[in-house]
């Protein structure tokens, strides 16, 4: 069953007195216990889009629409969103430690939390066996620490603790091992694995790199300048990609034994100058006429396999 | 083959505590640290945070002391040279790894372009523009980011501004601490793009210092692993990267790869 839906999501941000289009009719789903990866460049909508999916983005600042929100099939009033925070939807972000209080220990942060997640009085049981499921073996040096004396790993350990004390069925983990050492970031894609498992929570993987994503995601999307290009099962992206995007970005990633790695060449698109055509257009390596007069847009090329492209179609 | 930078034993330690009511105590950054990088040559540097990675950088460039062993830069000993011919700093220069800090807020890219070359004095007054646009061509911008300031400039033209701040002066030897690491992926290939092709043309020897191991084995020839502060591994990329001899290297290679 779909755990959350929501389609035709347009989010403005203002721009001195005009507002700018940032992300332009967003399709997004999730199901339930299944991991959904969002990949691509910074700027590319990734953040603001899981954002706007608990009402998080500054009011005044930013204009959020959507055709339907639903959490398992049943429409959502947008009134009811600000309450999914922490509650439904959880957030562990790039850096760990300021999502951490620092004027607090773990131990009374994680009580706190486990407190409004569990509505009944927390035991120490609760406790140790949340650290044990995001595998922190040293308990109690942990939990007598503050947010400052833990490492990076450890600290984005403890994060998870947070989100899964709050009970939370979604969470959106944006990019929680760019920050980590090489080594480390394989020990957080598979407790985030492990933990989908054992709760059968649903989880946004939002990440730049291509190969993390294919590791841990069962579908990916592929953002380019505020909209989808791409979507389809990790696996299938991952043998095969279609979108040249797609392409070109696993391209970029370094491999040995290669003189130069390829390069996507120009740059993102400047939101209040988008390309009147295909966004991807003045960057593409297959560009055609069409490209550059219309907008492509997103067809079922295969089962499964959406495509934000023109090449594909003739 | 010239070498161009011999290391022997170096060891940099790093007092700790000494606050109020803390306890002094020491942590060893580098122990025992010797290497060789020959003319033209890049030696990758790997491992994990906290395993002496960026202290090297920082000894080699001169901005921390060793405390005991030998830098020798093309025969001569490196900590004389500092204090003594300041040429040497032109010679060698680093490239950090948060281009977001590392440019001043207050000077335009021209203003940072032609720092290095007033201090060292190398290029007359009156070609100093032009050598300016000379090096941000090689970096791959346009004339016109020569007025921008850093806030103005994304993440990868702001290290292509701090690449270029450092090849400006010839340099012959380059360190990199963690350049790309900041960057998306794209950006990523560009710029490990521009650092080996800057290498070659300018015939730059370089140490660069990674915790990605896809990275270190695209742009070294060698590839030093370093753990608590001793080089536990070294030889050929390949050599490292196919037949790891030590547990430590093994376990960082399986845990890097997905």
């Amino acid at each position: 069953m779909k755990s959350l839906e929501i389609k035709g999501l347009n989010i403005d941000f203002k721009k001195r007195n005009s507002f700018i289009s940032v992300v332009q009719g967003l399709d997004l789903d999730i199901l339930e216990s299944e991991i959904v990866g969002i990949a691509g460049e910074s700027g590319s909508g990734k953040t603001v889009s899981t954002l706007a999916l608990a009402d998080l983005l500054p009011e005044g600042n930013s204009r959020i629409s959507y055709k339907s929100y639903k959490i398992k099939s049943n429409n959502v009033d947008r009134k009811q969103i600000p309450y999914f925070r922490g509650r439904l939807i959880s957030y562990i972000f790039q850096d760990p430690i300021p999502s951490l209080d620092p004027m607090f220990t773990i131990r009374y942060q994680l009580k706190e939390i486990l407190k409004v997640g569990s509505r009944k009085e927390v035991d120490d049981k609760m406790i140790d066996k949340l650290l044990l499921d995001v595998g922190l073996k040293d308990r109690e040096r942990v939990l007598s620490s503050y947010p400052h004396q833990l490492s990076g790993g450890m600290a984005q350990r403890v994060a998870i603790a947070f989100a899964l004390g709050s009970n939370s069925k979604i969470l959106v983990a944006d990019e929680p091992t760019t920050a980590l050492d090489a080594h480390i970031k394989k020990g957080i894609l598979d407790l985030l694995k492990k933990i989908r498992d054992q709760r059968g929570l649903s989880i946004f993987f939002i990440s730049h790199d291509l190969e993390q994503t294919f590791y841990i995601a069962d579908r990916v999307y592929i953002f380019y300048a505020g909209s989808v290009v791409e979507y389809a099962k990790s696996s299938v992206i991952k043998e095969k990609p279609l979108h040249p995007y797609t392409r070109a970005l696993l391209d970029c990633i370094p491999k040995r034994g290669v003189d130069e790695l390829k390069q996507i060449r120009g740059k993102s698109p400047d939101f209040g100058d988008l390309p009147k055509g295909c966004l991807f257009y003045p960057r593409c390596t297959f560009a055609m006429d069409i490209c550059q007069k219309k907008r492509p847009p997103l067809i079922e090329v295969k089962k499964g396999h959406f495509l934000r492209c023109f090449k594909e179609k003739i | 083959m010239k070498k161009i930078l011999e290391v022997s034993n170096l060891n940099k330690r790093f007092k700790t505590g000494g606050a109020f009511l803390k306890k002094r105590g020491e942590v060893v950054a580098l122990s025992d640290v010797s290497f060789t990088l020959y003319s033209k040559e890049t030696v990758g540097v790997i491992g994990e945070s906290g395993s002496g990675k960026s202290t090297l950088a920082f000894v080699l460039a001169g901005l921390y002391e060793r405390d005991q062993g030998e830098i020798l830069f093309k025969d001569n000993d490196l900590s004389v040279l500092y204090k003594k011919d300041l040429r040497v700093r032109r010679e060698i220069q680093i490239v950090f790894q948060d281009p977001y800090n590392t440019l001043n807020p207050r000077y335009t890219v021209f203003d940072t372009l032609r720092e290095p070359l007033l201090v060292h004095n190398i290029v007359p007054r009156k070609k100093i523009r032009d050598e300016v646009l000379k090096t941000l061509d090689v970096v791959g911008l346009r004339p016109d980011y020569l007025f921008k300031y850093p806030h103005e400039l994304s993440g990868g033209e702001r290290q292509r501004i701090a690449i270029a701040r450092a090849v400006i002066l010839k340099p012959e030897l380059l360190i990199c601490d963690e350049p790309t690491s900041n960057l998306d992926l794209s950006i990523q290939a560009q710029i490990l793009n521009l650092l080996l092709q800057i290498k070659r043309e300018e015939n730059l020897s370089m140490i660069f210092i990674t915790h990605d191991i896809s990275v270190a084995s695209f742009i070294s020839d060698r590839i030093i692993v370093l753990y608590e502060g001793s080089i536990i591994e070294e030889g050929k990329s390949a050599d490292i990267l196919d037949n790891p001899q030590k547990d430590y290297t093994k376990a960082l290679l399986k845990a890097s790869a997905l």
